[in-house]
């Protein structure tokens, strides 16, 4: 089983810059160092029965969100490619070479560190939406993840649920994924968290008691202790041994695990989950590190090319279930337009800004196209911001109406709170 | 919790300060501490007054100068904050209750760093915390913010190195503003986002802080590598206002004003104190009455006594309020984890010579409670719903039996589970928690039973 043994790879000089520069995936990656001795890690997966073994090609939806926590820098994304002396005098001492840029509609032009995600593009399965923020973008990261996530118009408590909680609740009531719990992957996003069951998953194992029969009767025997005293204990016990046996069915010997980021494993499992027979549809996900106020170039590069792997790695996951998925890649702002030092060395970065990105992919998106309004780069909020032209939760309304087919009442009052004025956005699922 | 059963009151406020204030009951502890009504209340502030045991004396840990030489090191930056980790967690293995080693816990989630950005931050974190929050942690706020600010972590984690005044005398290229330092002092560590404040005073909050920044780990000339030192040619001169006050002190003295003041502003007497009560006691919102006169109290006396957190630590668990709320919530992943130790009877030399500190730290990554670990510089959350997902409930079991058989080498020799139940937390441990631990045949699995327990799990 040559994937027990991924802990003794020698790290590669690109993860120890990327962890350098504080990536928290490379991070992981870093520290499977210390596990070394351990007494199994994923290589458990294999002892696992597989009876999620076949992937469910049917007609059911499937919606991963992936929250990039930080506050991406849209116009390293995306940007203007046919004037560029204005981009560049706008962009200052963060601009960077987008000449080189892939080309997306004669306009603008994707950063080349996502080739992947280009390609799906250009194949009708990727689009981006321009200038997109949530409604509530005051430069505090944790008032304006918290309004994304909650899916309201101001303010968000965290003792509310996040709005992808209640669109499960919500779901219409013939719909074949209507009943499904949901899935979480990696540290809890708040998006998806609330009362509806979630199944949640992140891929390390240290090994356990035993596994065989004691294993067994030690859970029955928790199981038993929750049941006659602490029923929440009980719940979420069942789900996350239902989600950790669920995700270890999925897992093939032909994975190469030993060269995967923590990351890449974590698409993978997202891929493998939401693709199974009976599996979850509704996934959310989340990326921290996105806050480039320094070096922001080099930041940016190493995020960029992570989170396009990891995209196309959740593609091939998927297999034939590609074809019924949305994957949007959100995040809280966007960052100033002109960068915050005056020096071109790469140590400039960019302050909490407004109008960002919103990368959608999979094979229900009407893709090889943008969507949305870019506001241009001379008439800027407060000076310095890309205006808002899309409210994010026009996008989300736009998917889960005509990919999800919940009804524009039920988006305006239960899934997004008091927001009948705000009308789903057309033409985003194929 | 079962309905028909109700431990009695000493019971039930040993576990409160153990659980709750503490970092878990050693064997024996709750008898130690006695059994009177106000045996465990007065367990807990025994410890604020006994300041001689806050500091971490230990000759190998470098102190200010070397670790912030250590920037410079090739290799080893990661070995240098496992000391870190190491000694901390040795010192907690030390107090019976534990309740002084929780607010230095607190104070470092306050002014939370992230290792992982940067080597300086990594090899000067843990001399933060053990420097500047321990010796600050039983003192006055002003001089805690204002010594956090003036320590290379926090000026490099949150970017001020970078911030240059627009019209200072800086010669070489780069001469530019960076905001992030001035709004999360203003939204983290001071007042809080509701204060009222404005972009325009984060702006202005930033400029009075140019020049605060480290010395370049390189420069010969200069010296003293790594450390902290006003830059005055970074500074940007002129008069700034923040809150409706005006500052035009010359160079440093406007930044320590303007801190000083920010530190005792009454938002941020009541932001400290909604944090203190959502960390120790609930989390209920200000819907809440009892929380909001909690709140308040908690307020009053950091306003009265100019940020005395000694004092304020001790007003919180004055309140009666503070040892009635339900135990509902999840005790955080590292708490727990140090808190197993301590059940096993781990001291300080045990833990020593038997810790595989790289290993332990692994497990805290992997319950995504890792020491200065967090990316957002917000802290780890109080919240519930962060630390119960399924998953976390989970991972926590695999690592309960984990760390029984790390820390157990050879076969068990102490008390079976059952019994040490009753030794932790004598009756206050449910008879179905006991029966299902009794139930467990392998002592090391029993253990693991015992530590997955609601009692031990829940704060």
């Amino acid at each position: 089983m040559s994937d027990h043994h991924h802990d003794q790879e020698p790290i590669a000089p690109r993860v120890l810059d990327a962890a350098a520069e504080g990536c928290e995936e490379a991070r992981l990656l870093i520290n499977r160092r210390l596990f070394l001795g351990m007494s199994a890690t994923l290589g458990a997966w294999a002892f696992a029965p597989r009876i999620v073994r076949a992937a469910d090609p049917g007609d059911e939806p499937r919606l991963l969100v992936v929250v990039l926590r930080g506050g991406m820098d849209g116009l390293s994304v995306m940007a203007p490619t046919r004037d560029l002396a204005q981009y560049e005098k706008a962009r200052g001492t963060v601009a960077v070479d987008v000449s080189r840029f892939l080309d997306l509609d004669g306009e603008f032009g994707l950063n080349p560190l996502m080739p992947k995600f280009h390609a799906t593009y250009r194949r009708g399965d990727a689009a981006l939406v321009h200038a997109i923020a949530p409604p509530l973008c005051d430069g505090s990261h944790f008032d304006s993840q918290l309004n994304l996530e909650a899916g309201v118009e101001g303010r968000a408590s965290v003792d509310a649920d996040g709005w992808m909680n209640k669109l499960l609740l919500n779901l219409p009531a013939g719909s074949p994924i209507s009943g499904r719990p949901g899935l979480e992957l990696g540290p809890a996003p708040f998006i998806i968290s609330g009362e509806a069951p979630i199944h949640s998953w992140y891929p390390f194992d240290f090994g356990r008691i035993d596994g065989g029969s004691q294993l067994r009767a030690f859970d029955a025997g928790l199981r038993d202790l929750y049941g006659k005293t602490d029923p929440r204990l009980l719940r979420n016990l069942d789900l996350g041994l239902q989600s950790d046996s669920n995700a270890r069915q999925t897992i093939r010997s032909s994975d190469n695990l030993s060269t995967m980021t923590a990351l890449q494993k974590v698409f993978l499992g997202a891929g493998r989950l939401l693709a199974a027979k009976d599996g979850p549809r509704i996934a959310a996900l989340s990326i921290d590190g996105w806050d480039s106020h320094a070096g922001q170039h080099a930041l940016l590069s190493t995020r960029l090319k992570i989170l396009d792997d990891a995209l196309d790695d959740f593609r091939v996951a998927m297999g034939p279930a590609w074809s019924r998925t949305v994957v949007a890649c959100v995040t809280e702002f966007g960052r100033t337009v002109a960068g915050n030092g005056r020096a071109f060395d790469g140590s400039a970065g960019t302050d909490h800004g407004k109008g960002t990105v919103a990368l959608l992919t999979g094979g229900a998106v009407a893709g090889n196209q943008l969507h949305g309004e870019f506001p241009g780069l001379t008439n800027l909020d407060e000076g310095r911001h890309l205006k808002v032209t899309t409210d994010i939760r026009q996008m989300f309304k736009g998917i889960l109406l005509d990919h999800l087919g919940v009804s524009e009442r039920i988006l305006g009052t239960e899934v997004f709170a008091e927001s009948t004025h705000i009308r789903p956005m057309k033409g985003l699922i194929a | 919790m079962s309905t028909d059963w109700k431990p009695p009151i000493g019971a039930l406020n040993a576990r409160t300060a153990f659980m709750r204030f503490g970092l878990g009951p050693k064997p024996g502890g709750a008898a130690r501490m006695g059994n009177a009504s106000t045996s465990a209340l007065n367990a807990c502030l025994r410890e604020l007054n006994i300041t001689s045991a806050v500091p971490i004396r230990d000759p190998k840990l470098p102190n200010y100068a070397t670790a912030c030489a250590n920037e410079l090191i090739l290799g080893g930056a990661f070995d240098k904050r496992l000391d870190e980790v190491e000694a901390r967690i040795a010192k907690q293995l030390e107090p019976e209750v534990g309740f002084v080693e929780r607010l230095v816990l607190f104070w470092s989630n306050h002014f939370s760093l992230f290792h992982g950005k940067e080597q300086i931050i990594r090899v000067t974190a843990g001399q933060m915390e053990r420097d500047v929050i321990r010796r600050h942690v039983l003192g006055k706020f002003p001089d805690m913010l204002v010594a956090v600010m003036r320590h290379p972590a926090m000026l490099y984690y949150l970017d001020n190195t970078r911030s240059i005044g627009p019209n200072s005398a800086w010669t070489q290229p780069g001469k530019d503003i960076n905001e992030n330092l001035a709004r999360e002092i203003l939204e983290l560590h001071t007042v809080g986002v509701d204060a009222g404040y404005t972009r325009q005073d984060i702006r202005e909050l930033s400029r009075i802080l140019t020049g605060w920044t480290k010395r370049p780990a390189r420069d010969p000339q200069l010296g003293r590598p790594g450390q902290y030192f006003f830059q005055q040619s970074m500074h940007e001169p002129g008069t700034f206002t923040v809150m409706g006050k005006s500052y035009s002190q010359p160079g440093e003295a406007k930044g320590i004003a303007v801190l000083r003041d920010l530190a005792l502003h009454r938002k941020t007497a009541e932001h400290i104190a909604r944090k203190l009560v959502l960390h120790f006691v609930s989390e209920a919102g200000p819907e809440d009455p009892v929380v909001t006169r909690m709140v308040t109290r908690l307020a009053d006396v950091f306003t009265a006594t100019g940020g005395d957190l000694r004092a304020v630590a001790r007003a919180l668990v004055q309140m009666p309020e503070a040892w009635s709320m339900p135990m509902n919530r999840l005790r955080q992943p590292y708490l727990w984890t140090v808190s197993v130790m301590r059940a096993l009877g781990l001291d300080k030399a045990a833990f020593e010579t038997v810790a595989d500190v790289p290993k332990l730290d692994s497990y805290l990554m992997v319950m995504n409670n890792h020491p200065w670990g967090r990316v957002q510089p917000d802290g780890y959350s109080d919240k519930n719903f962060v630390w119960e997902t399924p998953n976390a409930i989970r991972i926590r079991k695999q690592i309960a039996y984990l760390l029984v058989t790390d820390f157990i080498k050879g076969d068990w020799t102490g008390p079976n589970a059952a019994v040490l139940a009753n030794s932790l937390l004598p009756n206050a441990v449910s008879p179905e928690a006991i029966s299902a631990v009794a139930r467990v045949s392998q002592d090391k699995a029993a253990l693991a039973m015992l530590f997955m327990t609601p009692e031990f799990l829940r704060r």
